[in-house]
């Protein structure tokens, strides 16, 4: 851990790093709304009991990942983005999930780009991100499965980096992260939390 | 006579696919990865290529180029049906997870598939048909895992990247000429060394072998739609 920043809302925020302007950004937004705020350091332990939001900053881009199967996919830099886009994610997960399990909120938040969408992406370049990244929307899904009947809802977000400006995409994230999806009344047929899906920063849904 | 490299040829959908082509007057490249199974070299048939491949290895991959290019300077359909999957211990609340059995089924089903695409395009520019198949899996569709109880990680993530590697390929190929076929092809019958089928499993692979070459030979009148879909022609979503 590098940072905890105590607040006084008796809720506590994992994020699991500080990577982006939009990382520090919504680190900042939740330390100003009163959240207890830890940020992760590699082998370091929390010294919490529990844990309510989980903040996966995970979002891997090699600087070399960016050449079609024409010009000739660097295999390194996809073997290094998949070891950090799904692999380090799946860790955080498991190392995290019994704090979670004893935290209220047990809300759990991912970062993306509409580019890794299958049924939206017209790249033809980035095979490590787009789907290293696919990988873990499956993930996600999967998990969903699992932890849902536990309690857990997910927030998939892409804060449009170079598009938005971070402070607002944290803005629009926060209170993604932190509201609950509308539902009408009892009718599980018309709860939103149960349809997993990626926001944007400008508020739009995308396909997986 | 049509050329086609076929992965994951040991057994199974790969070896049916083989006899189905190699029944309809085409030049096989079978690629070959369990020495252990002798069901292919069983075929004997003078336009067979029997092929070693192991398509999680980069250099397995170049060294197959080469050996096509020994017979045929054009292939005019690639079949890439090679993965990995069975159980396998890698689930949350059952620490720790091994991520190195994620990252085979990654480096065979997903990057290992695209990667033979990209060292073989060269020769498949040559080729006349230009037709890219992928066996996926209803397990790959992320928007219908919402509707499965719990299961294992790594496949499905690993198909899921698969599919997302075929849409980047055909974003980029269909301009080329390229038409494309990703297949669900259902739960099959594993086929023994004696070549006698396992009990397990739904479907005989000669009967999914039958429908998926017809299928990936023919033309469709929709080339230009990147589709997933089962022995029906039903339609997957991704």
């Amino acid at each position: 851990m590098i940072g905890h920043f105590r607040g006084d809302n008796m809720k506590n925020v994992l994020i699991t790093g500080i990577n982006s302007d939009f990382d520090n950004c919504l680190a900042k937004k939740f330390m100003a709304e009163g959240y207890d705020v830890f940020i992760l350091e590699d082998g370091k332990t929390l010294g919490v009991e529990k844990l309510d939001f989980f903040i996966d900053t995970t979002d891997y881009v090699h600087e070399n990942d960016g050449s079609s199967v024409r010009e000739g996919v660097n295999w390194d830099a996809v073997e290094a983005t998949f070891r950090n886009n799904p692999l380090k994610s799946m860790a955080l997960l498991e190392a995290h999930l019994p704090l979670l399990d004893a935290g209220e909120e047990k809300r759990l938040f991912y970062l993306t780009q509409s580019r890794a969408s299958i049924n939206e992406t017209e790249s033809t370049t980035g095979y490590g991100y787009n789907m290293s990244k696919t990988a873990l929307h499956m993930f996600i899904h999967l998990s969903r499965n699992k932890l849902a009947p536990l309690g857990y809802t997910f927030r998939v977000f892409d804060p449009l980096t170079g598009i938005v400006d971070a402070k607002a995409a944290a803005e629009s994230a926060f209170t993604y992260i932190t509201r609950r999806r509308g539902t009408d009344g009892d009718d599980g047929l018309r709860d939103d939390e149960d349809n997993l899906v990626i926001w944007d920063a400008l508020g739009r849904k995308h396909s997986w | 006579m049509p050329n086609v490299f076929i992965t994951g040829a040991d057994r199974g959908l790969g070896l049916s696919l083989c006899k189905e082509y190699l029944n309809r007057g085409w030049r096989v490249f079978a690629g070959k990865y369990m020495e252990d199974f002798a069901l292919l070299e069983s075929l004997a048939h003078p336009a067979l290529h029997v092929i070693k491949l192991d398509i999680g290895c980069m250099k397995s991959i170049a060294a197959a180029k080469e050996a096509v290019l020994k017979v045929t300077n054009s292939l005019d359909m690639i079949v890439s049906n090679a993965a990995l999957m069975g159980d396998v211990n890698c689930e949350l609340y059952k620490p720790p997870m091994d991520l190195e059995i994620p990252w085979d089924y990654f480096r065979i089903n997903a990057l290992g598939t695209i990667k033979l695409v990209e060292t073989l395009l060269p020769i498949m520019d040559q080729g006349e048909m230009k037709r890219l198949c992928f066996v996926s899996s209803e397990a790959g569709s992320i928007t219908l895992m919402k509707h499965r109880g719990a299961h294992p990680f790594p496949y499905s993530m690993s198909k899921a990247a698969m599919n997302m590697g075929v849409r980047m390929l055909h974003n980029q190929l269909y301009k080329d000429g390229y038409s494309f076929r990703i297949i669900h092809p259902g739960w099959m019958k594993f086929r023994k060394q004696d070549g006698n089928l396992e009990e397990s499993g739904r479907f005989d692979p000669d009967y999914i072998g039958q429908w998926a070459a017809k299928y990936f030979e023919t033309p469709r009148a929709d080339e230009h739609r990147l589709a997933m879909v089962d022995y029906r022609e039903y339609d997957w979503p991704f």
